[in-house]
């Protein structure tokens, strides 16, 4: 059974609309910010690509239900929000709340926690230095912790809002925490689908909030030596449905790759499997979008056959790295290009490039630092 | 073409025990994991009961395993150690497979120390907490699905590799996603199930705040009473538990041994609150109906759940209307059995699916239901058979485990006997 896909919308530091981002992409005008928070001394990037937080306008809320969330759990809900209003399919009537799912990636809540007043409350407090028998005393915490911090705490709560905001019974999942919970996210919607549990599923991903422990995260994989990876803010959706559209999922694989040295040649034998999964061979691609280390995906790519000319695109470094929504914002790039006929080529080594392109199948890559690889084909259907 | 999945090794690390018989014994005599608690070094914190793990009977039932971990958070090492244990009672240890991992973890251990290393003598510092980034919490450091990954490298692991986020269903989540994949021939074998703990002073303050525990000082140990009139809240545990899973056919080609056999999983959303579930169980009933879809069998055909049944005021009437909607049809609701593994072991949180799906699967086996303890006087909204007190053999065809989570996130297992000559096809 054939699974179709359309755009959602994206929240990120360039636009809220996908052909707005693809402009600003072209133009080379994604805009960065300073850093919101302190760095360790050795932060590469005085800047970077923080998207403001919605408030409670935007996302349609009473203001006490903000206590409840983080800055990823309205950015996603703001993202939600965007679907609903592009894609006419989330409202349709005929489609029963019990078969709407919603299917998310979502990081852990990483803001600090305890939070930093209460460190300062502490401080003030306490003879100094504080000890962690002081702040685990019963009247300091339950005088100073928030009272709805096991609420904004616990990622999931996310789903709750989109679900009760928009009326999603349906099948679910959520994922976390890194790229590839995003794709994840898609393929268990797509089964959602097949398995006539869900008509259709809303997809999305967030990033984290950009925050001094997403640093520490950083310095502990490595990413702070990556040039591209810039932590951004964003976040991104896709509508999947049985619904005949332009363009469908064709095909998927995912596996883990625990040994970097084989990298390379799983991550080659993973894309033909989701080839081989779509009925397609390397030779059919028309474009691909990877998702992680570029150098190590046009080597897999190599591997599996792909000529040299087949258009390649890293977003991440023209975008940044908004973690588990940088899959999604991908696919809509995908989706967008596949329905202009367009597509963008770029990479850490080659400045972006914008062009026509007869466009059927795409590839997009994700990658959890982990190990975790995962492969998605997106395909134009010729009868529409 | 669908193929059958079959459970081939149990794995459970908690109060009650380190190896499934152990826990399944405990269940079945009745025993509680529940005992006086307190967080930290903390004496007058209102919630005074809990289900902790034994370190020292931890360490010592894992020796030479436990040691060789890496640095992880306290419920992703019971974790580990479960994932092991499944894995040695599936016979897979060292074996050259292609295997998948689904896990389900709730939200990385908050504990007062890792922020504290921002403390300095002029106040909080973010240059001091970087300079000691290196002691903050692995799971915070790396990621939520380090206990994933620990376990994909220790299993040489190819497949895929899932850590689920949907709060108390995480580990329900965790064992559908595995029976779908391999039921729909992405991958043959499957470890899944999950690892959580919430007993640290931020996390069990953040949950008592939100009045979920219960802090009823007049029941003693005896506080967790799922549909019991004087119910008042939860009981914080902690624990991992796993299964295997695999294709039929793939564990035939090896011998192994079948515990059980998964029929169906379903999943939906309550649509309704963050902060408390639908009171009608609209959702729970969808996840319920969901599954039995996704099985291919009858409401009628079920003889036995494991409920959800977290001893809160508000889960227990909203779960049982939701079971008397499923199975309204020839009032089958009346028929059936309705145990609360909860009651005695508490609230795994994000790892509770894992446990209530192997007693569900022993119940299936060996046609007995495990007790729901502390049931003495049942709350007139709660008019199940839900088996109190003792455990009762009884004919199981087919048994259902539900698991809902905060913010209305419902999964439900159905899992049936493992009968070799069955004929059963996918009709989902």
């Amino acid at each position: 059974m054939k699974v179709f896909i359309e755009p959602g919308a994206v929240v990120c530091a360039a636009a809220t609309r996908v052909d707005l981002l693809w402009q600003s992409l072209v133009d080379g005008t994604v805009p960065k910010e300073p850093l919101p928070c302190p760095a360790y001394d050795t932060w590469p990037w005085p800047e970077v690509y923080a998207t403001p937080e919605p408030g409670a306008l935007e996302l349609g809320v009473d203001r006490k239900v903000l206590r409840t969330m983080e800055k990823q759990a309205k950015l996603a809900l703001y993202g939600a929000c965007l679907s609903a209003d592009a894609r006419a399919s989330l409202q349709d009537k005929h489609i029963s709340p019990a078969r709407r799912g919603l299917y998310l990636a979502i990081p852990t809540v990483d803001e600090s926690v305890p939070p930093w007043t209460l460190l300062e409350t502490l401080h003030e407090e306490s003879a100094q230095p504080a000890q962690p028998a002081e702040l685990n005393s019963t009247e300091f915490l339950l005088r100073e912790i928030p009272a709805f911090f096991g609420l904004s705490t616990l990622n999931s709560n996310t789903c709750a809002h989109i679900s009760a905001r928009f009326g999603l019974m349906g099948a679910m999942g959520a994922y976390s925490p890194f790229a590839d919970a995003a794709f994840q996210a898609l393929i268990d919607a797509v089964e959602s689908i097949r398995n006539g549990e869900n008509h259709l599923a809303l997809v999305g991903a967030v990033s984290p909030k950009i925050n001094p422990q997403l640093l520490v995260q950083y310095n502990y994989w490595g990413w702070d030596q990556k040039a591209t990876r810039i932590p951004a803010e964003a976040s991104a959706f896709a509508v999947v449905g049985a619904q005949p559209r332009a363009t469908s999922v064709s095909g998927f694989a995912r596996g883990f790759i625990a040994d970097p040295a084989q990298a390379i040649s799983q991550r080659a034998a993973l894309l033909q499997q989701a080839l081989g999964n779509a009925g397609l061979t390397v030779s059919d691609l028309d474009w691909f979008i990877a998702g992680e280390d570029d150098l190590v995906e046009s080597a897999a790519l190599v591997l599996a056959g792909a000529c040299a000319s087949l258009p390649f695109l890293f977003s991440e470094a023209f975008l940044g790295y908004a973690g588990a929504a940088n899959p999604l914002l991908n696919l809509n790039l995908a989706l967008a290009g596949v329905q202009q006929q367009m597509l963008l080529e770029g990479d850490s080594r080659q400045p972006l490039q914008c062009y026509s392109r007869s466009l059927r199948h795409v590839a997009l890559s994700a990658a959890g630092p982990e190990g975790q690889y995962i492969v998605v084909i997106i395909s134009r259907e010729e009868a529409l | 073409m669908s193929q059958r999945v079959v459970v081939t090794g149990l794995g459970v690390v908690g109060r009650l025990g380190f190896h499934w018989r152990d826990f399944w014994k405990a269940l079945l005599a009745g025993e509680s994991a529940v005992v006086p608690w307190q967080p930290g070094a903390i004496s007058d914190f209102p919630v005074r009961y809990a289900a902790p793990v034994d370190d020292a009977a931890f360490t010592a039932a894992f020796a030479g395993l436990v040691e060789s971990l890496p640095p992880m958070e306290r419920r992703s090492r019971f974790g580990a150690m479960a994932a092991y244990a499944a894995m040695h009672d599936a016979g897979l240890i060292d074996k050259d497979l292609r295997l998948g991992v689904a896990v389900g973890s709730g939200i990385p251990e908050r504990d007062t120390a890792d922020m504290l290393l921002a403390m300095t003598d002029a106040g909080p510092s973010w240059d001091a907490f970087y300079a000691r980034r290196a002691q903050l919490n692995p799971a915070l450091r790396g990621g939520n699905d380090q206990l994933a990954a620990v376990i994909a490298r220790q299993f040489k692991a190819r497949g895929p590799v899932q850590n689920f986020s949907t709060a108390c269903a995480g580990a329900a989540h965790a064992i559908g996603s595995s029976f779908r994949m391999i039921r729909n021939g992405e991958i043959n074998c499957m470890i899944a199930g999950g690892a959580d703990s919430v007993l640290s002073p931020m996390t069990i303050t953040g949950l008592h705040l939100l009045g979920a525990p219960s802090v009823n000082e007049d029941l003693g140990d005896k506080l967790c009473r799922p549909f019991d009139e004087a119910r008042s809240g939860f009981i914080a545990a902690e624990g991992g538990a796993f299964v295997v899973l695999e294709s039929l056919d793939h564990a035939r080609t090896r011998n192994a041994t079948i515990y059980g056999e998964v029929l169906g999983f379903g999943s939906s959303m309550d649509a309704y609150r963050v902060t408390a579930p639908h009171p009608e169980g609209r959702g729970a009933a969808q996840s319920m109906e969901n599954a039995l879809r996704d099985a291919g069998i009858a409401p009628g055909d079920i003889d036995y759940i494991n409920a959800h049944g977290t001893s809160t005021p508000l889960n227990d009437p909203a779960e049982t209307m939701a079971i008397k909607h499923v199975f309204a049809a020839g009032d089958h609701y009346r028929k059936l059995a309705v145990s609360a593994t909860k009651s005695q072991i508490g609230h795994w949180i994000a790892a509770a699916g894992a446990p209530e799906f192997i007693a569900t699967l022993l119940a299936a086996r060996d046609g007995i239901a495990p007790p729901t303890l502390n049931l003495e006087n049942p709350d007139p909204a709660c008019d199940l058979d839900y088996v109190p007190l003792q455990a009762r053999p009884m004919k199981i065809g087919a048994a259902l485990s539900n698991s809902f989570g905060f913010g209305g996130l419902n999964a439900s297992l159905i899992v049936k006997p493992y009968i070799k000559e069955d004929a059963h096809e996918y009709h989902g």
